[in-house]
């Protein structure tokens, strides 16, 4: 019986159905894209780059130089400059007294920084010291 | 031989990029073609099935380096393929078991289109799972663990079909 169907054999598809697969098969391969590719274009990556970025920048204190830096330049409030004056009359030392107080007095508070505040209280207390 | 041969895993070659689809569409587009059409896809449904198997084909990940024997493969792809079809399309009647016109052809010089008219008819009268495991091994060249694989059943129940399928066939033809 196996002699008899082997009289037959399956008939080939139209050769335009092979141009049909082929094409779409290389329609297919052009719209893949590499993992890399995908990781590009994602969202999510640039997101991601962006708040290490920032982070970096933050933790290695890069920002904190044009924070001081405005800090000083800009007009110190009222309320530095009475207390500059009353530290500065303390002192006795005049105008370039009350300057550097305010320098001192702005930077601090617009940076946070103890370090800088305790010099301050020192450099504050070191004319008393010397007069004693 | 020849069909042994055609089935071996050098000859199915990878299917990377267009050019080693189109090698492994030329080496056995023709069996699947005539696969699904057995299962009763008339001709359009059996060419959309064909294009969805080969673009699997070429999405699959792994490649084609695991796969023993490629035309077992593409018959179960194809099945399972038809079967997802298989509701939509019986509704739109798509789907006729009676119908194999223009699936064969003469294989031999010496075969008139009428012959070949004839076998094609008395397949499309084998009941579905005896005609599918007839067309499997005569014209696909697969053993009875890769079509008992295929139609996930056993391999004993592969073969019990087959004979029956055979004997069938011998009557219808006229051969008993």
């Amino acid at each position: 019986m196996e002699e008899r169907l082997k009289e037959i054999r399956p008939r080939a598809p139209r050769v335009q159905l092979r141009e049909r697969i082929l094409d779409a098969a290389a329609r297919q391969l052009a719209s893949r894209e590499s993992l890399w590719e995908r990781v590009w274009a994602s969202r999510l990556f640039w997101t991601s780059a962006a708040a290490a970025v920032l982070v970096g920048l933050l933790l290695s204190g890069v920002p904190d130089a044009p924070v001081r830096a405005w800090a000083v330049d800009m007009p110190p409030s009222r309320e530095v400059e009475a207390l500059a004056e009353s530290l500065a009359s303390m002192v006795g030392d005049g105008e370039a007294v009350k300057h550097r107080f305010v320098v001192q007095l702005t930077g601090p508070v617009l940076s946070g920084s103890s370090n800088e505040m305790h010099q301050l209280m020192e450099d504050m207390q070191w004319p008393r010291a010397k007069e004693s | 031989m020849q069909r042994s041969r055609e089935n071996s895993k050098s000859d199915a070659g990878p299917a990377r990029g267009v050019e080693g689809l189109g090698a492994v569409y030329d080496a056995h587009a023709a069996y699947v073609y005539a696969y699904v059409r057995s299962l009763g896809a008339a001709a359009s449904l059996a060419e959309d099935v064909l294009q969805d198997v080969f673009l699997k084909l070429l999405r699959r990940r792994r490649g084609t380096a695991d796969i023993e024997n490629m035309r077992a493969f593409l018959t179960t792809v194809a099945r399972r393929e038809f079967y997802s079809w298989g509701t939509k399309m019986l509704r739109r009647r798509e789907i006729d078991a009676g119908d194999l016109k223009d699936a064969f052809e003469p294989a031999m010089p010496g075969t008139s289109a009428e012959s070949v008219a004839v076998i094609q008819d008395a397949l499309a009268r084998l009941p579905l799972p005896q005609r599918e495991v007839v067309v499997m091994k005569v014209f696909g060249g697969l053993t009875f663990d890769e079509a008992a694989d295929a139609m996930q059943t056993s391999t004993n129940t592969a073969a019990s079909r087959y004979r029956y399928g055979l004997a069938k066939l011998r009557e219808l033809l006229g051969e008993g």
